[in-house]
């Protein structure tokens, strides 16, 4: 249990891009797909260009979180492996607690 | 007749891709809109309607081992490929409003671009090495002495070329 704990705890914290990436991968898409969603999910505040999608996608395929699942239209498409659902949960909840805490100094500074 | 293709030849330093896309971009806005790169810097423009297009360049050593994955990505982002030139990929888009697209959004993937450089002329060097071996002894000629010359030459010029990588690279922390 420890051992898995570290392992996750090595790839985090996420860089925007990567954690965006994870989180559009909930649900297989190909990589347009991803670009779309990432736009969305983070209402247009990340976007991410094709060299960086590129390159994080190899990297994430090399480290085991992503994992090819179907070819589309010669498009192929990723989803989550379960240790990339492992290290996606650790970094929402290491994000919780950083919300949390800005938020108990929001209302102070509103104060 | 008006010319309709023009030929360009130019030699560019590896950390000045940046002024490659924009000279790209000024020819656009001139009419002339890059057709083929071929390599050792030779460019290929076809006239047409002065337009403002945003070109990027990427760089991939060898071959790339997905490069229908590789240039999908980009197809379906929009981007249109020109082509490659020893490594180099060259990628462009219209500019709109006046807002210049990237295909690198942050900064640990424009640092990989010149991290896949810098490990291209460690394995040229590296293959220098057995190269020079073999023809250091070879100066009983003239022709021989200016080639043993060079080999002698090259690994300054690799080392000059990985120090200004360092540095553009430095730039770019500083930058963003």
């Amino acid at each position: 249990m420890a051992d898995s704990v570290k392992g996750v705890q090595q790839y985090l914290p996420l860089s925007e891009a990567t954690y965006y990436i994870l989180l559009a991968l909930i649900e297989p898409l190909h990589g347009y797909g991803v670009m779309q969603k990432a736009t969305a999910l983070s209402n247009n505040t990340v976007e991410i260009g094709p060299g960086t999608l590129y390159g994080a996608f190899a990297t994430l395929e090399k480290e085991g979180l992503i994992i090819k699942v179907s070819e589309e239209d010669r498009r192929k498409c990723f989803g989550l492996t379960l240790k990339g659902k492992q290290v996606l949960r650790a970094q929402i909840e290491r994000l919780q607690i950083m919300a949390q805490s800005g938020q108990n100094v929001l209302e102070q500074l509103s104060e | 007749m008006e010319t309709t293709t023009l030929r360009k030849t130019r030699i560019f330093w590896p950390w000045e891709d940046e002024i490659e896309e924009n000279w790209l971009s000024e020819m656009a806005r001139q009419g002339w809109h890059l057709s083929a790169v071929k390599p050792f810097g030779s460019y290929r423009f076809i006239k047409g309607q002065p337009a403002e297009v945003t070109y990027r360049m990427d760089f991939q050593s060898g071959t790339i081992k997905n490069k229908s994955d590789y240039l999908q990505l980009f197809s379906d982002a929009g981007w249109e490929y020109v082509g490659e030139m020893t490594g180099w990929h060259y990628f462009r888009i219209p500019t709109r409003a006046g807002q210049s697209p990237e295909i690198f959004t942050d900064r640990n993937s424009k640092l990989e671009k010149f991290k896949r450089l810098q490990a291209y002329m460690a394995t040229t060097t590296g293959a220098w090495v057995p190269l020079f071996v073999a023809v250091q002894n070879n100066t009983e000629t003239v022709f021989g002495k200016i080639i043993v010359g060079i080999y002698a030459l090259y690994p300054f010029f690799a080392i000059y070329i990985l120090l200004r990588l360092n540095k553009r690279m430095k730039q770019l922390k500083n930058e963003l």
